[in-house]
């Protein structure tokens, strides 16, 4: 059974997202982003669930 | 190019070879058993290696002196075993700075510590570094002083085919031209090879964004010999530099170019002098320094679809063309010159059909694709190709600073021996599989220690070898008449028996302390064999030896089809 953030931390997890791109500012937020995606990946240890993440953040870009 | 005012380097005197009227020019009609198109590194190791065996090869160039400029520099250990069997590896230690490690920054801090794998089991060092001046002129004056080998300067080849039988090579040279024969040529005439283009074949393959400078200076400097890679550092931001010491205080400093730079403008010496100022400041040398010499560089993965073409076996950059990054150049020429000559020189003495040198390309050929999957990683790591690889590159490094999980995503994949594990010649894969650890069928042999000054590898022939573990003081008369039938026309079968305390080799028994260690690199009892081709890769091998099949595994090695 995949385990996953209660709405109250899906909803922390969303203003701390806001807040760290706000200070690294436009400069520094492509780093942030993928120092982020590979710090998670990272941590949660499986490249099928990274394949389907980044599947899903893929759709409906334009 | 060289400094507007020197025509000369600062440190190394070209030998000036003269030109010779061969016998053929005089009308003497003759057929070579071989010959070698390109007195470089890599082909004249391949005349060493043949002269090894007993035939004779005539080398070509069209120079009369070592290649100039800022070549290859770094010598891995697999290449000082085969030197070692050339008897040229103290030449080469006595020149060269070894290096076991190397630090890579990102925004001029260190994020990754490379070290090559290293013990005290080994007899050199994982990497050497030496400019390839050296390395050509000390191959060159060992091929000079040996009977087997002409080498013919200032010769240069303007026509080559071949027929059924022989090889057909028009030869243009300061006093005219001629043409000659020859049963196999090993075309070892670079990555403009003129025996390539005659025969009409192509490389294929990828080419890489992103250009080098790569320099040469003279610099006293007491940092130690290591590798240094700096991502993204003041000095250039946004690129990536490679820095390597040589001898004679020569300094190798690569550095990124720019995209969109104008090439002609970036290789004025105005603008290399800036550069290198600007990174040595980065670097934090204050010294006096000289330039020696500096050219540009682009990364490719090119090669042959197949490296024999009947009578011609390519070997080193006529074959391939690899990414600098993983010092694969000249360290897989000279594995490729190793691999060509044992199986010519036993198909002309007769020891083998012709079908030994079938086995040639898949090997070699195996290498280079192995060599471009870990250095199209290295080449797109050090020059990212697209904006997606340069940010998750860029997040990678950033990470790194202080944490450990993107450290191996830096490691820069340096040059390591390849595994012939699908070889026509490797055999007993089941057998193979029996063992839990050691070095597999169709790797290149470990060395280890017996004592100080007495390292297996040492005690290699110049035919088939077997390591023979055991615990007994005899061995049974099976065995010996097995054994014995593994010599090779006059190349004996050269058989090293181990055993926890002793190591006996030919007529030599020595005691050893290091048994136990030997026993388990081997992953070896009592019984244990492994059976050696002439280039110091496995046959096969046995946890048990069994005799009927160490003869089949023999055979098969030799190009036998069973």
């Amino acid at each position: 059974m995949q385990k996953h953030l209660s709405d109250e931390d899906m909803e922390s997890t969303y203003e701390l997202l806001a807040e760290v791109i706000d200070r690294a500012g436009e400069s520094g937020e492509k780093l942030l982003l993928t120092k982020l995606c590979l710090t998670l990946a990272h941590k949660l240890g499986s490249l099928q669930e990274i394949k389907e993440a980044i599947a899903t953040a893929e759709m409906d870009l334009h | 190019m060289r400094p507007a005012k020197r025509n000369s380097s600062l440190y190394f005197n070209y030998p000036e070879y003269a030109f010779t009227r061969p016998v053929e020019m005089e009308g003497v009609q003759t057929k070579h058993s071989v010959v070698i198109i390109g007195g470089g590194p890599v082909g004249v190791t391949a005349a060493l290696e043949l002269a090894r065996h007993g035939i004779a090869s005539v080398v070509l160039d069209e120079k009369n002196t070592v290649n100039d400029g800022s070549r290859a520099i770094c010598v891995a250990r697999h290449s000082m075993e085969i030197l070692q069997q050339l008897d040229l590896s103290d030449k080469f230690e006595s020149k060269a700075l070894p290096w076991t490690h190397g630090t890579s920054y990102y925004k001029d801090q260190p994020v990754y510590r490379l070290e090559m794998p290293h013990s005290d089991q080994e007899r050199f060092h994982p990497m050497y570094n030496i400019q390839q001046q050296y390395i050509e002129q000390y191959l060159i004056d060992k091929a000079l002083k040996e009977p087997l080998i002409e080498i013919r300067w200032l010769s240069k080849v303007i026509d080559f085919e071949q027929n059924i039988n022989c090889c057909v090579v028009t030869v243009e040279t300061p006093q005219g031209q001629y043409k000659f024969h020859a049963a196999y040529t090993l075309a070892a005439d670079g990555g403009r090879s003129a025996v390539r283009r005659l025969s009409e074949l192509k490389l294929n393959g990828d080419s890489y964004e992103g250009r080098y400078v790569i320099a040469d200076i003279q610099m006293q400097s007491d940092y130690p010999t290591e590798r240094r890679a700096f991502f993204d550092p003041s000095s250039n931001p946004g690129l990536t530099i490679l820095v390597h010491k040589q001898p004679e205080n020569i300094w190798r400093i690569d550095y990124q170019v720019d995209g969109d730079i104008d090439e002609k403008q970036e290789l004025q010496e105005e603008r290399i002098r800036s550069r290198i100022a600007s990174i040595l400041d980065m670097m934090g040398e204050t010294g006096s320094w000289e330039l020696e010499w500096w050219s540009l560089y682009k990364a490719y993965t090119l090669a042959l679809d197949d490296y024999r073409h009947k009578r011609v076996l390519f070997v080193g950059d006529s074959a391939h063309l690899v990414p600098i990054f993983g010092v694969r150049g000249l360290n897989s020429g000279l594995a490729d010159a190793v691999n060509a000559a044992w199986k010519l020189a036993y198909v002309i003495h007769g020891w083998s059909n012709d079908s030994l040198l079938d086995s040639y390309s898949p090997e070699r050929r195996g290498a280079t694709l192995d060599v471009f999957r870990n250095a199209s990683k290295s080449t797109k790591f050090m020059t990212p190709p697209s904006r997606g690889y340069q940010l998750v590159r860029d997040a990678a490094l950033s990470l790194a600073l202080n944490n450990d999980f993107t450290q191996h995503l830096i490691n820069p994949r340096q040059s390591q021996p390849y595994t012939y594990s699908e070889s026509c010649l490797s055999s007993f894969s089941e057998r193979d599989a029996e063992f839990e650890s050691g070095p597999q069928t169709g790797a290149a042999l470990i060395n280890q220690r017996f004592t100080e000054n007495d390292y297996l590898l040492d005690n290699l022939g110049k035919g088939f070898s077997g390591l023979y573990f055991t615990d007994s003081e005899s061995i049974d008369e099976g065995l010996l008449q097995c054994f014995s039938e593994l010599n090779v026309g006059n190349e004996e079968f050269t058989l090293i028996i181990i055993s926890r305390d002793t190591v006996q080799s030919g007529a030599k028994t020595i005691s050893q302390d290091n048994g136990h260690v030997v026993f388990e690199t081997y992953n070896a009892q009592p019984g244990t064999f492994y059976l050696i081709r002439p280039d110091r890769h496995i046959c096969a091998r046995w946890r048990s030896i069994q005799t009927n099949e160490v003869i089949q595994a023999f055979r098969q090695s030799l190009g036998e089809t069973l």
